[in-house]
């Protein structure tokens, strides 16, 4: 196990160093470093020149992916284009924010996957189970930019018809966030919409997965042994089935990482809040591709911990990969 | 063996089994009878697809529904039927006062629990003991079959095991709860040959510890010579033949049996080829018309009885039941000679 | 056609067997059309397809054709605005039917380029392996690493000038590598195949033994997962849209109308509510669609064995 730990842990460094060159020289193939500053008549040669100079944007691009690397390993992704200002403080903060978004909707998509999943995939062609299969494939179909803007004007209807602040709908925290416990339920207000949001997608897909292998383990000879020894259907459902049907979820979470991480640059967009997607999204519309390109590198490396994350824990959890 | 006295411990009683498929009702089970008394060994042989072991599961009810049904029959054991007890009253049945064996040890353990986990743990599904006594238990249990350094092993995972010990484990779990009854449903053919020598010793082991009686699911009939008491022999979804193992080898009242025999490998005994009984096992959405084994019977001969009429299980002899319009005529070719 | 009735086909016959030769593709269609959901799911999707394609003739109103003094009206019936208008008075059903038709349009091509381009190299990975077998897995992990959104919304950024055409040839540039990765399983596992090997032996050439032997062999897969990359590209397109890197003004897509009428969504809630409605509707028949089609394609390999 420990080799195996290693191994992916050597292997997951490799492909970052890929991602790096990737990353350089796909984006500076498409974006110009300078595109908007050349046409701003207000800003002079002289301090074009000046940007040049400070981005080494005269040498090769062997030589600036050089620098560039320098800059990323001892300054913290170095500054943006055109205010010099450091790319970190701003997006460590962001990073956390949609650490804690990503981390809490993964967290109950993979619990409501578990209860619809086990329910479906134990009382298979129930009124139970075709209701969820249709509803995993809304959940499919559905575009989570509407289903968060429809969220919202329900909230907003809820609060003009009742009175009541149930949920916010934008930001993080409220201006005068209390302190003691009701930060946590601020805070829970704030993000219980999105999380909703973020999470329809993954619910639609884990629950699919594990309605499929629910079925599959269900008819195993293990869980027949198990049934034999006049074990009850609760125990035989959740020691026997469950945990054999939930392992291989690991990996399904893994891979779906990236496409979270895209999912919340819609997101925080919507529900304006600080995090990684609306960094990114702001990044984008100055088209400076030095936050462009920090961004990109966190979330790699984001996902490539999280799919390392999660590799390891399904070594830990099956004893067949411990040992 | 002398004929039985008193009531039998289980009596199947018309069992008709059923499953539902794409392409028609799958006739498992039709109408099979058999007994057997406390502390006997019955053996059911027959080809896969002939309802053996789906027998055995109507009888504990692991039967999935749907598909499957259970249309007809009673499964009298100890005088209840098992039938008609509920849920909860069939667990408390299950791994208790009957357990089953399964054909392959090495899909029929939990991979990601431990095998002393999953051996106590049938202890405690019955209630009665403590996780320590259940612990040590187990260990006790992984020993007399055979299993070394029981109280580590306990706490491996069936991974660490190797085909043959975990059959050892699954034996030690049947009889956990001291059954009255064990069910084994093939439990060497996923086995090496030279394994298999061993956990058939497990196993009788294991049936004098507990003296429990055991119904042997099998196709392998040098089992059954050396472990059964009795023979019931399926074809079809049917019980064509019951005797005691020595009136089957030597005096078969069936074709279907004679050709079993036939196809079994001799060590001594004349150097001749195996016949194979020829063509191939029903299907059991539409089976032949009248006797099910009539389109590869030798004693048949396409005369009308076995095409049209369906034959009942009728006594030939004492003990001795076949399901053959021309039982008698086999007694004659018998005294010629024509099983070794 | 006739069919001489060979000893076997009497047998069967006799046996009360249906033996008439039937290929594995007539049984695809045959359970294809008996799987309800992706039938009806079939003609709805029909129905919008040829609404969006004659736009012109279904709606008496232009697509931006503007009347300040009927604007914000609710949806009615009588009125003739089955889905209201927006702020400018323009139409919103003949907005969405416009907007249907964009989003179908990027979908459709995205669709087509990601399966043929996706196709051939899956196909030439399965059959060669090697190192462009191993390049095309390593650039597909890299992909599943980096959010697809954000590197489309780069490349839109950068060269877009938000046309329908650039869009979706910029979508199609990371679409393909799922059906890529499809088409490579099932080459590696066809390469290994007797009449495979029998083709190669017989001294077939490369292209002829993966048109002629592995391709349709491979094609059920191949379908349903172009059907699938059509409910994704539209997801997609309708995202970029929304948050303004994908098809931009004035050309309309329903993404982008959704984009426009979120400032007053919650007085004028049907300039959100419908288009989202038209991309779940769309979204969803494909869906059942492509799980109609997987169905009827595994009880064909289920035949087969």
């Amino acid at each position: 196990m420990l080799r195996l730990i290693v191994n992916r842990v050597f292997f997951s460094l490799f492909v970052l160093l890929a991602a790096t060159a990737v990353i350089f020289f796909g984006v500076s193939a498409i974006g110009d470093p300078l595109g908007e500053l050349r046409n701003d008549s207000n800003i002079s040669a002289e301090s074009l020149q000046r940007l040049i100079d400070r981005k080494h944007l005269d040498d090769p691009l062997v030589v600036q992916y050089g620098y560039w690397l320098k800059d990323m390993a001892t300054a913290q992704f170095g500054t943006d284009m055109k205010f010099d200002r450091p790319i970190w403080p701003e997006l460590s903060r962001a990073l956390l924010n949609t650490v804690q978004l990503v981390v809490l909707a993964e967290l109950f998509a993979i619990a409501m996957a578990i209860g619809i999943g086990v329910l479906a995939g134990r009382f298979q062609y129930s009124i139970f189970d075709y209701g969820t299969t249709i509803g995993s494939f809304i959940g499919y179909s559905i575009p989570i930019f509407w289903f968060a803007l429809i969220l919202q004007i329900v909230a907003v209807n809820f609060y003009q018809v009742t009175g009541i602040r149930a949920v916010y709908i934008s930001g993080l925290s409220s201006v005068d966030v209390p302190q003691g416990w009701g930060f946590y339920v601020d805070r829970a207000q704030h993000l219980i919409l999105p999380i909703i949001a973020l999470s329809v997608t993954s619910i639609a897909t884990y629950s699919r997965y594990l309605r499929a292998s629910m079925l599959e383990v269900i008819n195993s000879d293990y869980v027949r042994t198990a049934r034999a020894k006049g074990l009850s259907e609760r125990v035989v459902t959740l020691r026997h089935a469950l945990r054999n049907a939930a392992l291989p979820l690991a990996t399904v979470v893994g891979v779906n990482l990236g496409t979270v991480f895209g999912g919340t640059i819609i997101i925080e967009t919507i529900f304006s809040m600080p995090g990684m997607g609306l960094y990114f999204f702001n990044a984008l519309t100055t088209r400076d591709i030095y936050p462009l390109m920090a961004w990109l590198m966190v979330t790699a490396t984001m996902a490539l911990t999280l799919n390392l994350i999660t590799d390891i824990v399904y070594g830990l959890l099956d004893p067949r990969l411990r040992a | 063996m002398a004929p039985h006295r008193g009531a039998p411990l289980l009596s199947v009683e018309g069992l008709v089994t059923e499953f539902r498929s794409a392409d028609g009702i799958v006739h498992a089970v039709d109408e099979v009878s058999y007994q057997l008394w406390p502390g006997e060994t019955l053996a059911v042989v027959g080809e896969s697809g002939s309802g053996k072991s789906v027998t055995a599961m109507s009888i504990l009810g692991l039967i999935p529904q749907p598909p499957g049904r259970i249309a007809a029959g009673r499964v009298l054991f100890e005088g209840r039927d098992l039938l008609t007890l509920s849920r909860r009253e069939m667990r408390a049945v299950r791994g208790k006062s009957i357990a089953m064996i399964f054909q392959d040890p090495m899909t029929s353990l939990n991979p990601v629990l431990t095998v002393g986990f999953q051996i106590a743990e049938a202890m405690l599904a019955h209630g009665g003991v403590g996780r320590r006594e259940a612990h040590e238990r187990a260990i006790a249990l992984l020993q007399t079959t055979g299993v070394p350094n029981a109280s580590e092993r306990y706490h491996q995972f069936p991974h660490q095991y190797s085909g043959g010990m975990r059959q050892r484990a699954l034996i030690a779990m049947a009889i956990a709860n001291r059954p009255r009854l064990v069910i084994a449903d093939e439990p060497t053919t996923a086995l090496d040959v030279t394994i298999q020598a061993q956990v058939f010793e497990a196993l009788k082991l294991a049936q004098a510890e507990t003296e429990a009686a055991m119904i042997l699911i099998t196709h392998d009939l040098g089992l059954v010579a050396e472990l059964a008491d009795r023979v019931v022999v399926m074809y079809g979804g049917r019980v064509v033949e019951t005797a005691d193992v020595r009136t089957l080898f030597h005096a078969p009242r069936h074709p279907y049996t004679v050709g079993l025999l036939k196809s079994l490998p001799r060590i001594h005994g004349r150097a001749g080829r195996l016949t194979p009984i020829p063509g191939a096992p029903p299907s059991l959405i539409r089976l032949p018309s009248g006797c099910a084994f009539h389109p590869r019977c030798f004693q048949s001969q396409g005369r009308e009885p076995c095409r049209m009429t369906r034959p009942g299980l009728r006594e030939i002899e004492v003990q001795h039941n076949s399901a053959c319009h021309f039982a008698e005529e086999l007694a004659v070719s018998n005294r010629e000679g024509a099983p070794a | 056609m006739t069919i001489e009735p060979t000893a076997a086909t009497l047998i069967a016959e006799r046996e009360g067997l249906n033996v008439k030769p039937r290929s594995q593709w007539q049984l695809f269609i045959k359970r294809f059309l008996r799987h309800r959901v992706a039938m009806v799911s079939l003609v709805i999707l029909i129905a919008i397809v040829l609404a969006a394609l004659n736009a012109e003739r279904l709606t008496p109103y232009p697509f931006d054709g503007m009347n300040l003094k009927d604007s914000n009206l609710a949806p009615t019936v009588e009125g003739g605005h089955f889905f209201g208008t927006d702020k400018l008075g323009r139409d919103y059903f003949t907005r969405v039917v416009y907007g249907t038709r964009t989003t179908i349009f990027v979908a459709i091509v995205v669709a087509l380029i990601s399966t043929l381009f996706g196709t051939l190299v899956g196909a030439v990975a399965g059959y060669a392996g090697g190192w462009i077998d191993n390049a095309l897995m390593r650039f597909t992990d890299l992909v599943i690493i980096l959010p697809g959104l954000a590197l489309l919304m780069i490349m839109i950024a950068f060269l877009g000038e938000g046309s329908p055409l650039q869009v979706a040839l910029i979508l199609s540039s990371l679409l393909w590598t799922l059906i890529a990765r499809i088409v490579r399983a099932q080459f590696l596992s066809l390469r290994r195949r007797e009449f495979v090997e029998a083709a190669i032996l017989a001294g077939a050439s490369p292209w002829r033994v993966i048109w002629r032997h592995m391709l349709p062999n491979a094609l059920g897969p191949i379908i349903v997962n172009a059907t699938l990359t059509i409910s994704t590209a539209i997801l997609i397109e309708s995202a970029l849209s929304f948050i303004g890197f994908g098809v931009k003004p004035p050309t309309p897509a329903l993404g982008q109308l959704i984009s426009a009428g979120r400032g007053s969504m919650s007085t004028q809630w049907w300039l959100v509510t419908f288009p989202g409605l038209m991309i779940i509707t769309i979204c969803l028949t494909i869906n059942f669609i492509g799980d109609g089609l997987r169905d009827a394609l595994d009880a064909r390999q289920a035949q087969r064995s």
